[in-house]
């Protein structure tokens, strides 16, 4: 097959990567860099989820533009892939996450990585439920102190630990957007965390690192750097005041075994 | 909620509230049972979790009359709750317990 001219820098990405799909929850400034460098690797299917729209406080930390405040991210993003590779298969969803799942979506077969970018645990964690639902990689994509720190953890189901082995404290660790809507609202996601301010460059840092994790996931990059056990990386792309490296990518050992990818641990 | 999942928890349920009774709908799943309190009084509740996000998310729980002010638009009980993927439904039952005994 030939490469299309746009891939011509890239032939040996573009041709392991345009029959791979990728699925993309939340699709915000990390979820956003991510599609997009898939878009610009060759990935040739694109599953794009979001309920919400581009605001203009976006704009500083996304590809986004004045001209798609408005509308919905799902849309916004699919253009944007479709400007770089009018080939691409884009789906999009644009509703509630979370009741996309419980209605029963289940992950297509040609699905070759789920990447969670959502503020939310709660969809954070049912990403990893249909990860280990279809044996699917996944890719689990934060950053935290005002962009500063990024926490990137693959899930290789079976493998490795679960996104919930290691991120169950997160019931009670975060501090969550304006708690009182759940008096009103009873769609609200009492488990998403508070936006917080942070550059666009440091989140570029992070999802650069998360992307090489992704290649590696689906069998095109160096894979020296997973052991399967240390399956979380903090990057510090600008915390001069922690004890991690500057600049530089730090494993974290996760232990495997957790009530929800191992049924030995049901219940106490 | 797997098969060997759902069986732990009905194991447990029967161990500290055998007479509240398991049930299954479409996409959701729990237990409901009553709770009697002072003066004679009796509080129906309903613990109830989505199938997929269980045990990963915690279940939620609707007491009927209600009593205090502490309640979520959609009807269920507001309170902090520590959560971990190995707790129970049964466990939940001790949270309707304690609200109940605190409220009356």
């Amino acid at each position: 097959m030939a490469i299309p001219a746009v891939f011509s820098r890239n032939p040996d990405e573009w041709r392991a990567l345009h029959d791979k799909h990728f699925m993309v929850v939340g699709n915000g400034s990390i979820g956003g860099a991510l599609a997009l460098m898939a878009a610009r690797s060759g990935v040739g299917q694109i599953s794009l989820f979001d309920n919400s729209a581009v605001k203009e406080e976006n704009l500083g930390r996304t590809f986004y533009s004045l001209a798609t405040v408005g509308k919905l991210k799902v849309h916004a993003l699919k253009d944007l892939i479709l400007e770089v590779n009018p080939q691409a298969v884009v789906s999009t969803y644009s509703g509630d996450f979370r009741k996309l799942i419980h209605e029963g979506f289940v992950v297509n077969r040609t699905t070759s990585l789920l990447i969670g970018a959502t503020d939310s645990f709660a969809c954070q964690s049912l990403i990893n439920v249909l990860s280990l639902e279809t044996n699917s990689p996944a890719l689990f994509v934060s950053c935290w102190g005002a962009a500063t720190v990024g926490e990137i953890l693959y899930v290789k189901p079976g493998q490795t630990p679960c996104y919930n082995c290691y991120a169950d404290f997160r019931h009670t660790a975060e501090e969550t957007v304006d708690d009182s809507q759940k008096y009103f609202d009873p769609d609200v996601d009492s488990t998403r965390t508070a936006s917080q301010p942070g550059l666009w460059s440091n989140v570029l840092i992070i999802c650069g690192f998360a992307f090489q994790v992704a290649l590696a996931l689906v069998g095109n990059g160096a894979t020296a750097f997973m052991d399967d056990t240390h399956n979380l990386f903090i990057v510090n792309a600008g915390d001069f005041n922690s004890n991690l490296p500057f600049w530089a990518v730090s494993k974290g050992l996760v232990r495997r075994g957790c009530a929800v990818c191992e049924e030995a641990k049901s219940t106490e | 909620m797997t098969a060997a999942r759902w069986a732990a928890e009905i194991r447990k349920m029967n161990d500290a509230f055998p007479w509240f009774r398991p049930f299954e709908l479409e996409n959701r799943i729990g237990f409901t049972g009553e709770l009697p309190a002072p003066a004679g009084k009796v509080y129906s509740v309903k613990v109830v979790a989505w199938k997929r996000a269980y045990p990963a998310m915690p279940p939620t729980i609707f007491i009927e009359p209600k009593v205090g002010a502490n309640w979520c638009a959609d009807g269920s009980l507001c309170i902090e709750r520590n959560w971990e993927a190995k707790c129970s439904f049964a466990q939940q039952v001790l949270f309707a317990i304690a609200y109940l005994d605190e409220q009356l």
